[in-house]
């Protein structure tokens, strides 16, 4: 069926696939980063994203920052509200049932969307590229996104915070008894991760328009790459994001737009009946 | 000893005279010539009892699904397009009911294997599969217009309709949580809750593993089937948003905050849900007085306010209300 389409229209689903890819690998990637150090799953990281995309955008409306600026001022100030939120809520509920946190998402998801809703009403919301050529819009999205990647990387892999956010995601007490300040850890990975999730959210905001529940279903996307990647593998989630935009890139094309969501998902059953622990997991007995 | 022990209430007796005077109450309510709106409201409080007791069974044998709105959707679309072609609900019930545990048997031979979140994120992705479906099959489910349910009985008015259901639901609810009781407390429960607390060691003593955890998809798909076809007559429209997380979600909420694995967990957690957004309904026209131009954003208060109890109930009480009832019933020493 792939062969039918021209190749002006396959190099447009690749190039959509790979933007659309950006912010998944944004997203996932700081969701897995949580998932990592706390061994919680942040249901409610759509709606960070969501609240980064429209910081980003009263600030190109009231201050007239350029938008792709106003990714950093809404990384921090999601980060820190990310970095409240998990010494309030998620703190207070680790070692408890893993539903638990299910349940805490879902609490914050209502709390954080129906806010927005009320500061930025339901209507769409569109932030518009001080660029004419929607091509030098995508570029500039694929290169921030490596940007940020890079960043994220060098972090992870070449400083001492880093370093202590791998040793609290291998082994917990072992880190502790290192002298690693865990909860610290804890807190800065959260604010870290929900950053990464506001930076996707402004990119998200720049090609499609957003509204407060437009978080919801990426999230759980998220968690499908995060899953398929292997839980916990940084460059899992990279891959596993690039390759999702691209696979619903095709999808949406060949099979329409109803199966945006779902095709998503027969991958993710087809892959875990063959493989239950996922792609790179570990077999348990 | 002994005689201190039988003179006060044991615990098993005081939770036997509560849930008799909770079916008392539910019993005499519609005589007392309540509105449509609050007769509407205790129907589908007793709804969501049937559910999320249905979804208790699948996780009393460690297995959550994020995705049974998969189940109540089927239900639902069944019975209806068989009453549309017969004009025989109730037969239509009982089919959708069976198609429903069919299907979750089948989801369950893809979910044995699964463990947490993979198993969590398997059935989170047949309901948003259904979806697409639902929308794909336009001819048959109607898409996304959907379709309008017959009547379960004919009814002279609304009210006679409501009244009947409320006895219908509320049986319904009721045998739902007696069964799960009955289910819980037989062989297989016992199987259930071995395989629940450790796999491994259940295996070891000789439980099918794979046999029990396809029964309990089996059983929960069929009364969760069942609970969407009862549901789906009584509101009179579906279409694809039954299928929406949210309604996956509910069950979820109503047993952690109730009680997980608990029989009268998903009781409290919906009563508990009824009373709270009924509140935060009464409250309006309070918030209407206070600050007139509050009222165009109330209805997302009242959201958030649910979500912010969410938040801090789950803080207060990991465990669920339904522990700390037991502590607070049982007779201190």
């Amino acid at each position: 069926m792939l062969l039918a389409i021209s190749p002006p229209i396959l190099i447009q689903i690749i190039v959509w696939g790979l933007i659309v890819g950006c912010i998944y690998v944004l997203l996932a990637s700081g969701l897995n980063l949580i998932f990592g150090v706390m061994k919680v799953v942040n249901f409610a990281h759509g709606e960070f994203m969501i609240l980064g995309g429209y910081i980003s955008y009263s600030l190109s409306i009231f201050v007239g920052l350029n938008p792709y600026l106003s990714i950093f001022v809404s990384m921090i100030v999601v980060g820190v509200l990310g970095v409240i939120i998990e010494r309030v809520c998620f703190h207070q509920i680790l070692g408890t049932s893993k539903l638990n946190e299910l349940i805490l998402s879902l609490g914050l998801i209502y709390v954080l969307q129906n806010t927005m809703s009320i500061l930025w009403t339901d209507y769409p919301v569109l932030i518009n590229s001080p660029f004419e050529s929607r091509v030098l819009d995508w570029v500039i999205i694929i290169g921030i996104t490596m940007l940020i990647m890079t960043g994220f990387y060098i972090l992870i892999r070449r400083t001492k915070i880093g370093r202590a956010m791998r040793a609290t995601s291998q082994n917990r007490v072992a880190a502790m008894l290192m002298g690693i300040n865990v909860e610290h850890i804890n807190m800065l990975s959260f604010g870290l991760g929900t950053a990464l999730a506001a930076t996707a959210g402004t990119l998200l905001a720049i090609i499609t328009s957003i509204t407060p529940y437009s978080g919801e279903i990426p999230a759980l996307k998220a968690f499908t790459i995060i899953i398929l990647g292997g839980l916990g593998s940084p460059l899992g989630a990279v891959i596993g994001g690039l390759g999702y935009g691209l696979i619903e890139s095709v999808a949406v094309t060949v099979l329409g737009g109803t199966w945006r969501d779902a095709v998503g998902f027969i991958i993710l059953i087809l892959v875990l009946i063959i493989r239950p622990m996922g792609l790179f997991g570990e077999k348990e007995i | 000893m002994k005689t201190i022990s039988y003179l006060h209430f044991s615990l098993k007796n005081i939770t036997f005279y509560l849930s008799f005077l909770l079916i008392i109450i539910a019993l005499v309510i519609p005589f007392f010539q309540i509105s449509l709106y609050l007769m509407h409201v205790l129907i589908l409080m007793f709804y969501y009892i049937g559910y999320s007791s249905s979804w208790n069974l699948l996780a009393y044998s460690g297995q959550v699904s994020f995705g049974h709105a998969a189940f109540l959707g089927i239900g639902a679309y069944i019975t209806t397009l068989f009453t549309i072609r017969t004009s025989l609900p109730f037969i239509g019930v009982l089919i959708g009911a069976i198609v429903s545990a069919f299907i979750g048997l089948l989801i369950g031979l893809t979910c044995v294997r699964l463990r947490e979140w993979f198993l969590a994120l398997v059935t989170f992705g047949f309901s948003i599969i259904m979806i697409a479906l639902t929308i794909e099959l336009d001819e048959f489910t109607g898409g996304t217009l959907g379709l309008i349910v017959p009547k379960l009985f004919p009814s002279i008015n609304q009210y006679q309709y409501y009244f009947y259901y409320y006895y219908i639901m509320l049986t319904l609810a009721v045998f739902l949580v007696l069964i799960s009781q009955f289910i819980i407390r037989s062989k297989v429960g016992l199987a259930f809750a071995a395989i629940r607390e450790n796999e491994l060691e259940a295996k070891a003593t000789g439980i099918n593993v794979m046999k029990y955890k396809l029964l309990a998809f089996t059983i929960s798909a069929f009364f969760t089937g069942l609970t969407g076809a009862f549901y789906a007559h009584f509101i009179g429209f579906i279409n694809h948003q039954i299928y929406s997380p949210e309604n996956s979600f509910w069950p979820i909420i109503i047993n952690v905050i109730g009680g997980l694995a608990t029989i009268e967990g998903p009781v409290i957690g919906s009563i508990l849900r009824f009373f709270i957004i009924e509140f935060l309904r009464i409250m309006e026209p309070w918030v209407r007085t206070i600050s007139p131009g509050m009222i165009t954003i109330y209805p997302k208060m009242q959201i958030l306010i649910f979500g912010a109890i969410l938040v801090v109930v789950i803080i207060l009480m990991p465990k669920g209300i339904a522990p700390q009832l037991r502590k607070f019933l049982t007779p201190k020493e």
